[in-house]
């Protein structure tokens, strides 16, 4: 087991060291951009906004299973699921964070300003209240099943405003991100581009989500056990 | 600041970010597993 974890810990770090050489380094500048170095940048930003969506996702299926479970299931069935809920909710916090700075300075390098209250920078930063608004709400709460209970409530009503935002909103209206969708989702993208993107970054990206996950899971256990044993 | 600065303080700050959330858990974790030590003995 220690073996497995230190073996997928090495594989994210080489991965996520590849995808930095990469975007770096081994990726030519892309023609078609006002400052043509600053599409490096894509190859970090998207990842991160990526990973916060997923968070999302996995949240609302931990949410799910609290639902299904709380009140009904064993202790330890719905307060794992509560666990795993509150870490795939921070790590969207943390990765939304990075997507909304990392996207203001291409954003500065690309339309010249650092915002422009573009539909896609604005559903970010919506997104990443959303996540901060459930972090908050759980800290208000004090009695367990109640706290899991209410915020799993939360993370799966939040998740539909966040997919409306991430997926339909900057589809349906004008967006400075219209070119970039197209490239990225729409296979436009450099061959040396989509190799480190598809083949460094994402892969590293999703280890590092899982390992945080992981890691996070296991504090809260260890603080489920400690305040059992007293 | 010109616009390679600006390229590279991207991983800087992706990275940054990165080790000082795995850090913040790290020594939560550290903290909660001497504590555990504690209660033990």
């Amino acid at each position: 087991m220690r073996l497995l974890r230190w073996t997928h810990r090495a594989t994210t770090g080489i991965l996520l060291a590849l995808a930095t050489w990469g975007a770096m380094v081994y990726v030519r500048p892309a023609e078609g951009f006002l400052y043509p170095d600053g599409a490096r940048i894509i190859i970090l930003h998207v990842p991160c906004a990526w990973i916060a969506c997923l968070a999302y996702l996995v949240a609302a299926w931990y949410a799910v299973r609290i639902l299904r479970s709380v009140g009904r299931g064993s202790r330890q069935q719905w307060r794992r699921a509560d666990d795993g809920c509150n870490a795939a909710m921070e790590l969207g916090l943390v990765f939304s964070a990075l997507t909304t700075i990392t996207g203001s300075i291409f954003s500065r390098l690309q339309w010249g300003a650092f915002w422009s209250w573009d539909p896609r920078q604005t559903s970010i930063l919506v997104i990443m209240l959303l996540f901060a608004a459930y972090l908050v709400l759980r800290s208000a709460l004090t009695e367990p099943q109640t706290r899991a209970r209410l915020s799993s409530a939360y993370a799966l009503v939040a998740v539909v405003p966040g997919l409306f935002l991430i997926w339909v909103l900057p589809r349906i209206v004008n967006t400075l991100h219209g070119g970039a969708n197209q490239a990225v989702i729409g296979g436009g993208l450099d061959p040396q581009y989509r190799l480190v993107l598809y083949a460094f970054a994402l892969p590293g990206f999703l280890g590092l989500f899982a390992w945080l996950m992981q890691l996070r899971m296991r504090i809260a256990a260890l603080e489920d056990r400690t305040i059992n044993q007293r | 600041m010109t616009g390679a600065m600006w390229v590279l303080l991207v991983p800087i700050i992706v990275w940054a970010g990165v080790f000082t959330y795995i850090l913040m858990l790290e020594r939560k974790l550290a903290a909660i597993e001497v504590g555990i030590g504690e209660d033990e003995e």
